[in-house]
């Protein structure tokens, strides 16, 4: 068995030096043309699927790299595009500022946001403008939107407002086209309310509210906000929700103006802010 | 029927593989792997008929001289069968230093049937490099190839 084995090999070697002798001396030979012919088809069609799929995934991976880029270059973009956004609302708001202060006699001083109220309940914030610029309390603090609220004191480089949202605050207005009268007066939230409206004055969902002049303390004609909701209940009054015309939670420039000198002072006026003081 | 079909498959994949693939930049040789696991597995009659098949058919698709090839892989056929034999035990070191070293033994074979009867002048110590290499990654391969599991 050993034998055959050791033969089998011997003739295997026997065979392939024949075979590469014969070559040498009679030149290469093919015997498997036919085979190999074959072969190279197929080894050929298999490339070309190989060469597809990998092509593919060579595609897959360069889109992939270009998506890459351009999101990249697309975040690029949409920051800038959000600063220059930033920048034009700025610009608008500046120029809103000028215009107030070129035109309006009620004109005071125009403040940076330095700090928001700390207290709990508070919804103040300080001013970088005091004294100095010809700030005083119960002064009128606006933002090109509108009504943001009113100086509750001042002192020498700063002063402190008092938001329309405050629960302390309270202004005279007049509400919708019909222009009825209310008292404004801040939630404690984020929101106001009209105080003293009967149920025989019709208010709307988005009705305007501005200020009246009535108090004596605001100018007419400031927006303050408009309605965002009424609520029926039983009682002398309604309760209304009144949306401020400014975002209080975003404030960082106000303009201080006082009320127009020409007009009278309202009596009572000095009783109501003190009121409304903390 | 179905398990020759099979074993027919493998060894065009096996041919397809060695026209084709390169592993590290180099052919691979998956016929002497193919050839010492048959003779392992099998008998010395199975590993020297698939090589020298395995080998001819090479020989013809590389269109340089027929027999090197052939020889080559049927000596790896034959000899594997004698790791199955004896004192020899399977173990993955075995099938390792196995393929390895046949792999290489069948190399050398090629490389001196080729400096014999042609006019191939290739420097021996880059070939022997390469051999190496090829010897090394077929030496893992068959390090794995645990005849019980496969067979």
């Amino acid at each position: 068995m050993r034998s055959k084995r050791s033969l089998l090999f011997v003739l295997l070697v026997v065979a392939a030096a024949s075979v590469m002798t014969y070559q040498v001396r009679k030149g290469a030979i093919d015997p498997l043309a036919p085979v190999n012919k074959a072969f190279y088809g197929l080894s050929g069609g298999l490339q070309g699927a190989y060469r597809s799929v990998t092509g593919f995934f060579t595609d897959i991976t360069a889109n992939s790299h270009r998506v890459k880029v351009l999101t990249k270059r697309l975040q690029d973009m949409k920051a800038r595009y959000e600063k220059a956004e930033a920048g034009a609302l700025e610009a608008a708001r500046l120029k809103a500022l000028l215009d107030l202060k070129q035109h309006s006699p009620q004109y005071v001083a125009t403040a940076n946001v330095v700090a928001r109220g700390a207290g709990r309940w508070a919804n103040t914030f300080t001013i970088d403008a005091g004294r100095e610029e010809g700030i005083q309390k119960n002064m009128i603090a606006i933002t090109p939107d509108g009504l943001a609220g009113k100086v509750i004191r001042a002192e020498k480089g700063y002063s402190l407002v008092l938001l329309v949202t405050d629960a302390r605050f309270a202004a005279a207005v007049r509400l919708g086209p019909g222009g009825q009268e209310a008292i404004l007066a801040g939630s404690g939230a984020n929101d106001c309310i009209l105080k003293y409206v009967t149920y025989d004055i019709k208010v709307n969902k988005g009705d305007k509210v501005a200020t009246s002049g009535l108090d004596g303390l605001f100018p007419d004609g400031i927006n303050a906000g408009q309605v965002s909701k009424v609520v029926e209940e039983t009682g002398f009054f309604r309760r209304i929700t009144v949306k401020p015309a400014v975002d209080t939670s975003d404030i960082e420039q106000v303009t201080i103006i006082k009320k127009d000198p020409s007009l009278p002072p309202v009596p009572g006026q000095g009783q109501q802010t003190d009121e409304t003081h903390p | 029927m179905k398990r020759t079909l099979k074993f027919l498959l493998l060894c065009l994949l096996v041919l397809i593989a060695d026209l084709n693939l390169k592993l590290f930049g180099l052919r691979s040789d998956f016929a002497s792997l193919m050839a010492f696991w048959v003779g392992y597995s099998r008998s010395a009659y199975s590993g020297i008929a698939l090589g020298a098949s395995l080998g001819l058919v090479e020989d013809s698709l590389g269109a340089v001289l027929i027999g090197p090839g052939m020889l080559s892989r049927g000596a790896i056929g034959f000899f594997a069968h004698y790791l199955s034999k004896g004192f020899f035990r399977w173990t993955p070191l075995l099938g390792f230093l196995g393929a390895a070293g046949l792999t290489f033994l069948g190399g050398m074979t090629e490389y001196a049937s080729l400096r014999v009867f042609s006019d191939f002048q290739g420097a021996l110590l880059p070939g022997i490099l390469k051999l190496i290499a090829q010897s090394l990654i077929n030496g893992t391969l068959g390090a794995m190839l645990e005849p019980e599991n496969i067979g």
